[in-house]
């Protein structure tokens, strides 16, 4: 314990005040995998139902403790999706993932954050398959044609009744 | 058989101010080729995101100009726009971008449906993959 925790001990417990920033971010990591690892367990399908329950157990403790970070810094949030930082970056301003509010330096939601790395996890795992992943990119550029601010624009004249003889 | 062809008035206003000749005389030639042709000069068929959608093609004009046109059940063919294409800036380019290992090597445009064929059935995707995708690459 630094000293400068020992007069504090009165405002809450020992184990919150000792844990530094960069401590109370592995175990907001931690948490999430956990919380991922329960749900595997969950959709296996097997008899695993102490085992589930102690897993909510330890999460909710930990959850308890009022150090734990609330989200996971991008530099986590990288590691943990298996992308670079630019992207989790870009991901933010895109509204993918959300940042946790009035918090600096910024921290991803962990909640938004273990939708997105399930997300990720199906697209490595179904991109294995080299017609499916042709099919997506078709698919996507495709949408992005229809999407574009360009046809929609043409799509409403069209509905407006604006046509000429080109 | 001629087909009509028509166009809305934003298609004008970029040929006329933002196309040069070159690219003015590559769009005249298409607007031609679909008269004539139809469908068949319209390039390759756009996947459609639901039975709503119109059949829309997309054919490439001169440099990275690209024609997008429409089909009605009375054979009128709509140019409803004409867009400059970048590679680099396509969900497919970004996505593979995020994600190396997901990059789709060796892929020919003309592997894409022809105008007149019908499109492609959309791969599937789960509710959660589908919002990443979307956020992420397409909108």
């Amino acid at each position: 314990m630094r000293p400068t925790e020992i007069g504090r001990i009165s405002e809450g417990p020992w184990y919150a005040l000792s844990m530094g920033k960069r401590e109370s971010q592995q175990v907001a990591y931690a948490v999430v995998e956990l919380q991922d690892a329960r749900d595997e367990l969950a959709a296996s399908g097997q008899d695993v139902g102490a085992a589930l329950r102690r897993i909510e157990n330890a999460v909710e403790r930990l959850d308890c403790l009022t150090s734990v970070a609330p989200g996971l810094p991008v530099a986590e949030t990288a590691r943990y999706l298996g992308v670079s930082e630019p992207t989790v970056r870009e991901w933010l301003k895109r509204g993918v993932l959300g940042a946790v509010p009035g918090v600096k330096p910024l921290l991803i939601e962990r909640d938004g954050l273990r939708r997105v790395h399930r997300a990720v996890e199906e697209l490595r795992e179904r991109g294995q398959d080299a017609d499916w992943l042709r099919a997506l990119h078709d698919y996507l550029d495709d949408v992005a044609v229809r999407r574009s601010p360009a046809v929609q624009q043409g799509l409403a004249e069209m509905a407006a009744g604006h046509l000429e003889p080109a | 058989m001629a087909f009509t062809v028509l166009r809305v008035p934003e298609v004008r206003l970029t040929v006329e101010n933002e196309m040069t000749k070159r690219e003015r005389r590559a769009y005249d030639a298409a607007v031609e080729a679909l008269r004539g042709e139809g469908c068949r000069a319209g390039g390759k068929r756009l996947a459609a995101e639901d039975s709503g959608d119109y059949p829309m093609c997309q054919r490439s004009l001169y440099g990275t100009w690209r024609l997008v046109t429409v089909y009605l059940r009375d054979h009128t063919i709509l140019i409803v726009a004409v867009t400059q294409h970048t590679e680099t800036e396509t969900p497919s380019a970004k996505l593979a971008e995020s994600f190396p290992g997901l990059a789709v090597t060796g892929r020919r445009r003309s592997d894409q449906p022809p105008c007149c064929d019908d499109p492609e059935a959309p791969p599937t995707l789960t509710e959660d993959l589908e919002e990443l995708l979307f956020t992420a690459f397409v909108l």
